[in-house]
């Protein structure tokens, strides 16, 4: 047992304890569990709902900064999940999709959007007993959770978030009253600087412990209601929600590129500053949130419409404060954080304004780019089949090595396609139609073709990699020898072919003539691979020594594996044939068709 | 365009397909002489065995380079008729 595994069942062994010893307790953390469960589904809805509509609004509603605040702003309020709009946000960034300027004028928005969590809590959430409708919400949210379309199941979803976060509300107010009854919390209330930073701080954890800053309000909003938490304590710890909020984004942007730290980097400044700046201006935000309650009509005695009205006007404050400071903001964080050498890797390194001026440099740099597409899907193929590229590239015995290695190789291959092959690939397609409107001969013309088709194999052998990996995880670590060993086999069969034509990415071939001809070699190996891999599943099958299951998955990813095998074979004949178009014709004029392939058996 | 200049232009479009069909010859040649040299590799790697690949493995690239050598025999045929 790790040290993490003996903190975790520490922290469990004391939850228990606390679960067991305290009713009042035990309802207050059923809330917050049921809240946060709420959260998860809400999310989870709008996420199927969304469906990419959300994408395109992003694509089109954030070329300027104001557009890209309200964005921000409005489908933070809509959705209540400001994480969410990160990661779209995130994702976008990394595909080089929107500027980091842009990005954190989303955040910005996000911010604002979120407060209205807090007014949707202080007004309904605190107001009114919720259980009443949240019961049947749950209830139509479940029914339509089991329905086929997919709107219907996000309705479903969100219907049954919402009902699970005000069930949620309700069971922490009730845990708060049972309190009443047995201790005062107020007599831990504390005053002036100390309080402030000690809730603060308090607030922090809170939010750090449930990583989501809107269950640290709704729980201080129900302590408020209850008279349990002080107005001044509460306002302290609605500051540490939101400076606890930003390591949940610190945490998320550990593991994703360079953007995506670059943009929680700019979320922990904006809401540390907006902090500091609420902590500092304590007094006059307090004064006018009771103009504001005044000018409004809202009782002096509602704090928690004044929480939210005071959680709305200092994150106002610190947009207002940092909006003009968003230029310097997104060049400091460039320069603080500098690109890595890997992902200045995913960058186009050899497609310039000057080399589009004639056919032949063109050309040139064209191949030169796509060489480098294959290097970076190299790695990608690789890591799809939880291999390492040096593995592939110099083991000496790449069938012991791959039998003998249960490693797991965590990638999102949607993302790292994003982040590693997308940019390249349009930069390549974005080159070759603007050259292609310039004059060049019949041969060059052909010669662009022929490359952009070798990218477009090469993305296509990503995409199939990516459906051979969903049974592969399972069924290389997979008790079952007979499974785990033909599932090495396809590991195997992909591997070998990525070896093999790695020589040519490198240059290490007499000439493309003779390279294109073996090509023919490494398919006719394929094909065999595959054919006797058939035959051994119908005599493992028959021997009971796999199910029909494990067959079934076996034969379709075989399927996956031959795809693969064929979109790395032909993106690299298309990219030796472009060398030289005319003595291309002849090579392929010599190349073993599928029906002269079919001939040969052993 | 006058006779001459039909005539002129008739005799280039030929030695152009002339030297069209010589460069092809010349590199099924080339082309035959590699595949050639590739199969007397592989048979002496079958024959003595390899670390790299099994003999089954190096029968089915013995084939491949068989049947392409026999198309370029078609092709050579083809381009010298």
């Amino acid at each position: 047992m790790n040290y993490r595994q003996l903190v975790l069942a520490g922290i469990l062994s004391l939850l228990a304890f606390a679960l067991w010893t305290s009713l009042e307790f035990k309802q207050i953390a059923a809330g917050v569990a049921i809240f946060l469960f709420g959260m998860l589904s809400l999310e989870n809805g709008f996420r199927q709902f969304t469906g990419g509509f959300l994408e395109r609004v992003l694509r089109q509603t954030t070329d300027t900064i104001p557009k890209s605040l309200g964005f921000g702003i409005v489908s933070t309020a809509i959705m209540q999940s400001s994480s969410l709009v990160s990661v779209i946000t995130i994702s976008f960034l990394s595909a080089g999709l929107l500027p980091l300027i842009t990005g954190i004028g989303i955040i910005f928005g996000a911010n604002l959007g979120t407060t209205t969590g807090a007014w949707l809590f202080a007004t309904i959430g605190m107001k009114m007993s919720l259980s009443a409708f949240a019961l049947p919400m749950l209830v139509f949210g479940v029914v339509l959770n089991f329905q086929q379309p997919r709107a219907l199941k996000a309705v479903g979803a969100i219907l049954a978030g919402l009902g699970f976060l005000f069930l949620g509300i309700d069971f922490m107010k009730e845990g708060f009253v049972s309190y009443q009854s047995a201790v005062d919390l107020r007599e831990y209330a504390m005053t002036g600087v100390t309080g402030l930073l000690v809730y603060t701080g308090l607030g922090i954890l809170a939010t750090v412990i449930m990583q989501s800053s809107h269950a640290t309000l709704a729980l201080t909003l129900a302590g408020l209601a209850t008279g349990q938490i002080t107005y001044e304590n509460a306002l302290a710890l609605a500051i540490g929600a939101n400076i606890g909020t930003t390591v949940t984004a610190l945490i998320g942007g550990l593991g994703a590129n360079i953007a995506g730290k670059r943009l929680a980097g700019a979320h922990l400044l904006f809401n540390t500053a907006t902090a500091a700046i609420a902590l500092i201006l304590i007094e006059p935000l307090r004064w006018s949130v009771d103009f504001l309650s005044a000018l409004m009509s809202i009782a002096e005695h509602d704090y928690t419409v004044k929480l939210a009205m005071f959680h709305t006007l200092f994150n106002c404050l610190g947009v207002a404060v940092m909006l003009p400071l968003i230029s310097r903001m997104a060049s400091a964080l460039e320069r603080w954080l500098p690109e890595r050498e890997e992902e200045s890797a995913a960058q186009p390194k050899y497609l310039n304004p000057a080399a589009m001026d004639s056919p032949d440099s063109a050309n040139a740099a064209v191949r030169r780019e796509v060489w480098h597409l294959f290097d970076q899907a190299f790695v990608i193929l690789a890591h799809g089949l939880h291999l390492h590229r040096e593995q592939i590239r110099n083991c000496d015995d790449l069938e012991a090595t791959i039998n003998n290695s249960r490693e797991r190789i965590d990638i999102d291959i949607d993302l790292v396609y994003r982040q590693r092959v997308k940019r390249l690939y349009s930069a390549i397609l974005d080159f070759i139609s603007g050259r292609m409107t310039r004059m060049s001969s019949a041969s060059s013309t052909e010669s662009l073709y022929r490359l952009q088709h070798a990218a477009s194999e090469m993305v296509e052998a990503i995409k199939h990699v990516k459906h051979l990996r969903k049974n592969l995880t399972t069924y290389m670590v997979a008790d079952n020898i007979a499974i785990r060993k033909e599932y090495n086999d396809l590991r195997l069969r992909v591997a070998m072919v990525l070896r093999e034509t790695h020589r040519f990415y490198e240059g290490k071939f007499d000439d493309a003539s003779t390279a294109i001809l073996e090509l023919d070699e490494i398919a006719v190996r394929a094909r065999v691979d595959r054919e006797s891999m058939v035959a051994r599943v119908t005599k493992l099958l028959g021997a009971k020594r796999i199910d029909s299951a494990m067959a079934t998955s076996l034969l379709n990813d075989s399927a996956y594996a031959s795809e693969t095998v064929d979109a790395i074979l032909t993106g690299t004949r298309s990219l030796l044939t472009a060398t030289d178009v005319e003595a291309a014709r002849t090579t392929e004029a010599l190349s073993v068709s599928d029906a002269g392939q079919a001939e040969i058996t052993v | 365009m006058g006779f001459k200049d039909l005539v002129a232009t008739l005799d280039d479009v030929l030695r152009k397909r002339d030297k069209g069909k010589s460069l092809k010859r010349k590199e099924l040649k080339r082309l035959e002489q590699a595949l050639k040299k590739k199969r007397a590799k592989y048979l002496k790697r079958l024959y003595s065995g390899s670390a790299e690949e099994t003999p089954s493995q190096i029968e089915v690239r013995l084939r491949v380079v068989e049947a392409q050598l026999a198309k370029l025999r078609e092709l050579r045929a083809e381009a010298s008729l």
